[in-house]
């Protein structure tokens, strides 16, 4: 990741998100990429302050006997780097992403 | 949180166990979130009907990223050496005593071996500064006195280096050299100067270079050529203030007029010592007379030679035999002696003499020694306190830090340890160099013997390979014994450990094992100990015996200064100055008496004279009594140093030069000249130039006094009166009522008053002079005794700690013992008993390598030999009491223990 811009699998997993899909397996789904690539790339992000880690309500998880899930969301400063991102995609692309 | 109810799917299982596992990478501090998360997501997946290759690949996903946090962790903490490097230095802060034990111990023998062995490097290891120096060889010539006796190693007469170095076909260049004074005169006040009289090709053969000017031509052998000098770097600026335009000035040496031609790079190493000035041999005749260039009996030139390339030693030594007899036929001995020899040693084995060789080798195997020592004790109270720090680390295993973890927290302490010790060593080293350069000096001062000097103790760095030696060792020490006990302890089953902390009960070894290693590294301390109590028990008693030896004078607040008025006076003007000099002394405030004589006590043998006739034959052994020790000196010498007169009288009045000649003799040559009878009254003649080698009544026998080194027994001395020959140079000598050295501004100022152009050098004691003639012996025996006592206490240090360790660990055993019926005796018995058998066993393996290591200081050794089974029995002795006394004072303290509180101990 470095100082240069996002790479096609950063900026997939922050489009994801930014589409709403928060949790691991969702992001996995919607990308199509491997679990271990997506959570390392999640944990580059939040490290890095663009993305934001939190675990689900407890009860919710107890009320469906299931163990409790962490969800991701954007920061302020990882909605601007996306933003920023797709602007040179569709710069270097001519057309939007389609991630 | 209830636990989820999982689904009792085959698959689904598979998967987790893959989490599981996998989690088990992640670091400890994140594992149970890692965990959670990923069984979170698998649970969705499952939810939502996900196929078996999908979860399947789910669960190697987690694999995946549980190596990457793992990596990532790793990466932190190589960033956080900092922080780790903190934490050592709080926890050795934590125990200041081990750590500072250790460094110091560290420091101490690094720094001892880094001081040491640099001399070692530049007196016997290291390249010389000569190109090709392994093809240089010293030449020298052999000549039998008799035809059954062994041919003596002798220097060269001119004539015959002349005729050597023409015949001589597999040398490249035979060079020859002598040490010489010279008085320079002129510019400022005259200065006596160390000179070396060498042929052109000298500098060639050592690789001298210009500074300025140029060297010597080939040419500038011929003595009809202007006389030339080279002046050293040193002399250059101290004298000539490094002024540029010195080359080609002339100056005033024994007042001839020489013509400076040129200056030597500050870095050529003369062979014969400092030397302020090379002349070519050809100016001999100009500075010194013309006889010594002509001479064939005159030895006096040494010569210096490198091998043809591709020539053996082996080769060029046989090419030699024929010129020894070619020798033999063109210089026929007068005296009907014997064959000339040429003997050809590589310059890089003689190039220090066996003494200095021992001396330097003895100290710094002491050295070595007590490095290795110092290294076991660093070890064993590494491994103690690992071994108290076995809970700790289990505990912190047990809580989830990884071996690796550990392991590298200790590696970070033990480098700390090692590093300070390292440079505790460093600073040790630079600090002991001044010692040290001293002592080399000592061991390498050769006055006396015919031994090359070319290494300058004052310019003796400490050397860069020798320290990085030295800080490797004391690395590795720390490394090595710091990060074993951390690997174990990082190894075994924390609950075993734990529960072994709790102490150990009757018949449970507990930690025994680690005590056996701490054992055996106490055992190998106490038998190098043992190794250097030896040495240091020959060198002392070969000090106590040389000591003892009686120098032969009773005044030693004596000043002693040299003085040369060089060849241009006569013998009357010589008696004249001398007469007129003495008086001035002795009217000097502060002085007792005034003498001048040939030369000084201890200082070597200075002139050796053939001993000519005894009564009215030729001496009845010539071989052993060819020479006799030749001193000229003048009335009242022999009160002014104290030299008890045996039988009749000293020199007087009466003694003058138109009287009948007389002379005094020592006990020795009494002794030896004429067995059971009084000497007195009997005449003899000995070989000198300005007695003309006339028969000279007896008339006095004094005590002997040593003027060759103390180890070599008193030699015959025929004192010859002042007023019958002359003293043109030699030796003053004041008997002060004060210091003596606050004399010798006084001194000068009379001399100058006589004649300024008299140099006074070499200004001494004989106090000093006695304290230098043991010095050598000295210094050896201090440092091998400070290395032995060191580690003597480092042996004791590591048995207590041993024994006390072992007492701590055995409380409740003892207590059960005691409580049972154990008397106090067979407790103190119990805890000495091991310690003991490895004390003996040190001792053991000790005395058999000092029986074998200490024949290497027999060189050294005066009135003992390294066999002595006294001295090595006594050091063995001290060994085991010392040990013992070590393991005793816990061993009681085990004795003392009441049943009742051991019991009760955790």
């Amino acid at each position: 990741m470095g100082t240069r811009g996002p790479g096609i699998v950063t900026l997939a997993i922050l489009r994801a998100i930014q589409s709403g899909r928060r949790y691991g397996a969702d992001i996995m789904e919607a990308t199509a990429l491997g679990g271990g690539t997506v959570y390392k790339t999640l944990g580059r992000l939040e490290r890095r302050g663009w993305v934001e880690g939190a675990w689900e309500d407890p009860a919710v998880a107890e009320a469906g006997k299931r163990p409790r899930r962490r969800f991701y969301d954007l920061t302020p400063e990882g909605e601007a780097a996306a933003a920023e991102a797709l602007r040179r995609v569709v710069e270097l692309t001519g057309q939007p992403s389609t991630a | 949180m209830p636990a989820p109810v999982w689904p009792r799917d085959r698959l689904v299982g598979l998967a987790r166990r893959v989490l599981r596992a996998a989690a088990t990478l992640v670091p400890f501090r994140r594992r149970s979130d890692w965990r959670d998360e990923w069984e979170g997501e698998l649970w969705a997946l499952h939810g939502r009907g996900a196929s078996a290759q999908h979860l399947m690949r789910f669960a190697l996903g987690g694999l995946a990223h549980a190596l990457w946090e793992r990596r990532q962790e790793e990466g932190m903490m190589l960033g956080s050496l900092a922080g780790d490097t903190r934490l050592a230095l709080r926890r050795l802060a934590r125990t200041p005593t081990v750590t500072f034990v250790t460094v110091s111990v560290l420091g101490l023998g690094v720094g001892a071996n880094t001081a040491l062995f640099s001399a070692l490097e530049a007196a016997l290891l290291g390249a010389p500064p000569y190109p090709d120096a392994d093809r240089i060889v010293l030449v020298d010539m052999l000549l039998q006195s008799r035809a059954d006796a062994p041919a003596d190693t002798m220097p060269w007469s001119f004539p015959k280096f002349e005729m050597a170095r023409d015949q001589l076909g597999s040398l490249d260049v035979l060079a020859g050299f002598a040490p010489g004074t010279v008085t320079l005169t002129g510019a400022g006040p005259a200065s006596r100067l160390a000179a070396e009289y060498v042929t052109p090709t000298y500098l060639e053969v050592l690789g001298a270079r210009p500074g300025l000017g140029r060297l010597l031509s080939r040419d500038e052998m011929a003595p009809s050529v202007a006389a030339v000098a080279l002046l050293s770097h040193d002399l250059w600026v101290s004298r000539f203030g490094a002024d540029p335009g010195v080359i080609g000035r002339g100056v005033s040496l024994n007042g001839a007029s020489i013509e400076i031609v040129g200056v030597l790079d500050p870095g050529f190493r003369p062979l014969t010592g400092p030397v302020d000035l090379w002349l070519p041999v050809s100016a001999l005749p100009l500075v010194q007379g013309p006889q010594r260039l002509q001479r064939p009996w005159t030895h006096w030139l040494r010569a210096v030679g490198r091998l043809r390339p591709g020539v053996t030693l082996e080769q060029a030594r046989a090419d030699a035999v024929p010129v020894g007899r070619a020798l033999t036929r063109a210089f026929p001995d007068p005296d009907g002696g014997g064959a000339h020899g040429v003997t050809m040693v590589p310059f890089l084995q003689a190039r220090v003499n066996p003494v200095a060789r021992a001396a330097v080798t003895a100290v710094s195997a002491g050295a070595l020694l007590f490095l290795l020592i110092a290294c076991g004790n660093v070890a064993s109270l590494l491994t103690a306190r690992a071994s108290r720090r076995r809970s700790d680390v289990a505990v912190r295993a047990a809580l989830g830090a990884s071996r690796r973890r550990l392991v590298r927290e200790h590696l970070i302490e033990s480098s700390v340890l090692a590093g300070a010790g390292g440079v505790l060593g460093l600073v040790i080293a630079l600090g002991g160099q001044r010692m040290v350069s001293a002592a080399v000096g000592y061991a390498l001062d050769t006055s006396g013997t015919r031994s090359l000097q070319f290494i300058d103790p004052e310019r003796m760095g400490l050397d860069g390979g020798m320290l990085l030696l030295g800080m490797g060792i004391a690395l590795a020490t720390g490394l090595v014994f710091g990060m074993l006990p951390a690997w174990s302890a990082a190894r075994v089953s924390p609950g075993a450990d734990l529960r072994a902390s709790g102490g150990a009960t009757l018949g449970s070894r507990g930690t025994a094992s680690g005590d056996t290693g701490t054992a055996l590294l106490v055992a190998f301390q106490l038998a190098l100990t043992l190794v250097l109590l030896a040495g240091a028990g020959l060198m002392g008693a070969s000090f106590a015996r040389l000591a003892g030896v009686p120098v032969g004078f009773a005044n030693t607040r004596v000043l002693t200064v040299a003085f040369d008025r060089g060849p241009g006076s006569s013998p009357e003007q010589d008696r004249a100055f001398m007469a007129a000099l003495l008086e001035r002394l002795a009217s000097l405030p502060g002085v007792a008496r005034a003498a001048g004589g040939t030369c000084p006590p201890l200082a070597g043998r200075c002139e050796i004279l053939g001993l000519r006739q005894v009564d009215e034959q030729p001496p009845k052994d010539y071989s052993e009594m060819s020479g006799v020790l030749g001193y000229t000196v003048t009335e009242g010498y022999f009160e002014t140093i104290g030299v008890p007169t045996l039988e009749g009288r000293t020199f007087g009045p009466v003694d003058g030069r138109g009287d009948a000649p007389v002379v005094v003799i020592n006990e020795t040559a009494a002794r030896t000249l004429f067995p059971g009878v009084s000497p007195l009254g009997h005449r003899l003649s000995v070989t000198h130039a300005l007695t003309e080698d006339r028969m000279a009544t007896v008339v006095g026998v004094v005590g002997d006094v040593r003027y060759a080194q103390l180890e070599e027994a008193a030699m015959p001395a025929v004192y010859l009166a002042e007023r019958q020959a002359a003293l043109p140079s030699g030796t003053l000598f004041v008997h002060a009522t004060g210091d003596p050295l606050a004399l010798l501004e006084a001194v000068r100022a009379e001399a100058a008053a006589l004649d300024p152009d008299v140099p006074l050098y070499g200004a001494s004691t004989l106090a000093e002079r006695v304290a230098a003639a043991t010095a050598r012996t000295r210094i050896i025996l201090g440092l091998l005794l400070a290395f032995a006592a060191s580690g003597l206490l480092l042996g004791a240090l590591g048995l207590y700690g041993l024994v006390s360790h072992a007492v701590v660990r055995r409380t409740r055993e003892v207590g059960l013992r005691v409580a049972l019926g154990a008397d106090r005796g067979s407790v103190v018995r119990m805890m000495v008993g091991r310690p003991a058998v490895f004390a003996l066993v040190g001792a053991a393996c000790g005395s058999a390598a000092a029986a074998w290591l200490t024949r290497y200081l027999e060189g050294l050794l005066f009135g003992t030999t390294a066999s002595d089974p006294l001295i090595l029995a006594g050091s063995a002795g001290t060994l085991v009491l010392v040990a013992l006394l070590a393991a005793l004072a816990p061993a009681r303290r085990a004795a003392r223990i009441e049943p009742a509180a051991a019991l009760r101990v955790d």
